[in-house]
């Protein structure tokens, strides 16, 4: 459209300027609602990618499809797999890191700490459903009970994470996505390797050994969550720096 | 959007129903108290077609409580701007003054508030085809308007 029309329509509804006082007074006064916490983490869940969400839960298929055909190889393929969920999991809660916005979310509405606490919240929430399906699924035999199947599966995924968590750490930009994607590679690896190197070792270690390590490294998952979280207030800035 | 700006465009909103600059801006601020107290608010999807709704409804009963008449085309002062542009103002404002008053308000929302045809849709409570329609027919009829009166378009 003519633009001197749309300047003409402008000036066709002529309305006197607000009173300015009055406005600025009632803007501050202004009571805004807090968001609460379950719409922050439902808000948050907007910004976590859909492929990131899709992917997570296509691993399913793989594992729907041996349940029927593979059996016994099951637990192996699945387990050799599970690095990559928690792979996603942990590259979606450090993308600010990954593209150069780290520094510039500490300073949004939101702290980068609550941000990365929910988005984590969501990606372990969508994980944990995942995991749920798949250790019913993967149960190759009536003899190896579903415990020691859940903890199969969950070591390579912690074990992925703690390394995972722990590189976003110390590394800062993109790097630290390629190191995680080398030591989920590398938990794959240990997996299929140890298939070969020792056929049973998944189902013929005690029950409870896997029990003590998936702790271990459960602990272990907590302590990086927590100075991942803390290193993300690290940033203020020094005023001894200045005069 | 900036609140600022949001309450700027909502008290023009309620200055064109109502024609009380005091009255819009009660008004205004009666609709923002309403707006935060709501949910809604903060539902970015439904923030600004509620907002001018919450504003639309206020304005509807303050006009019904005291009966006011529409206000009378303005006159403007001839010796401000005696430019082609003035006087294609001049006549675009006459030609506004005699529509009617859903394609006033359309035309208000979608070129002076500049609000997208979704929320539009959803403030009117008309199907975006009908205020696609409404809205190109105005236009047509102010751009016979102009072109009647011998000026450019």
């Amino acid at each position: 459209m003519n633009k001197r029309i749309k300047r003409c329509i402008r000036d066709a509804f002529p309305a006197p300027a607000p009173e300015q006082e009055k406005k600025l007074c009632f803007l501050r006064t202004l009571p805004q609602p807090r968001l609460s916490m379950r719409r922050f983490i439902v808000n948050q869940a907007a910004y976590l990618r859909k492929w990131v969400l899709l992917l997570s839960v296509l691993l399913l298929f793989p594992a729907m499809i041996g349940a029927y055909y593979l059996k016994k190889d099951m637990l192996w393929i699945m387990s050799a797999l599970i690095p990559v969920l928690a792979l996603m999991a942990v590259a979606e809660g450090a993308r600010s890191e990954v593209y150069g916005m780290h520094e510039l979310e500490l300073a949004t509405r939101f702290s980068l700490k609550s941000v990365i606490l929910a988005r984590w919240s969501m990606m372990g929430m969508v994980n944990l459903l995942v995991l749920g399906v798949l250790i019913p699924l993967c149960r190759i035999d009536e003899r190896i009970s579903l415990l020691h199947t859940a903890v199969c599966l969950l070591v390579p995924y912690l074990l992925t994470v703690n390394i995972c968590l722990h590189i976003t750490r110390r590394i800062h930009g993109k790097e630290a996505i390629y190191g995680c994607m080398g030591a989920a590679g590398l938990v794959s690896a240990a997996n299929i390797g140890l298939r070969f190197l020792a056929a049973n070792a998944l189902w013929s270690m005690d029950t409870g050994r896997w029990l003590i390590l998936s702790v271990i490294l459960l602990g272990g998952m907590v302590y990086e969550l927590h100075h991942t979280i803390r290193q993300s207030e690290e940033y203020t800035w020094s005023l001894s720096l200045t005069d | 959007m900036d609140i600022e700006e949001l309450y700027d465009k909502v008290y023009r909103y309620c200055y064109f129903r109502l024609h009380d600059g005091q009255l819009a801006q009660d008004i205004t601020q009666e609709t923002f108290l309403r707006f935060f107290k709501q949910e809604a608010c903060l539902d970015n999807s439904r923030k600004l077609p509620y907002l001018y709704v919450i504003a639309r409804n206020l304005c509807v009963d303050e006009y019904r409580r005291k009966k006011t008449e529409s206000l009378a085309l303005q006159e403007e002062d001839m010796s401000c701007d005696p430019s082609e542009e003035w006087t294609d103002r001049f006549m675009l404002k006459a030609a506004v003054s005699g529509l009617p008053d859903t394609e006033r308000e359309l035309l208000f929302l979608r070129y002076v508030n500049e609000l997208p045809m979704a929320s539009i849709c959803k403030i009117t409570g008309l199907s975006r085809f009908a205020v696609r329609r409404r809205l190109s027919r105005t236009l047509a009829i102010l751009r016979e308007e102009l072109k009647n009166g011998g000026l450019s378009e």
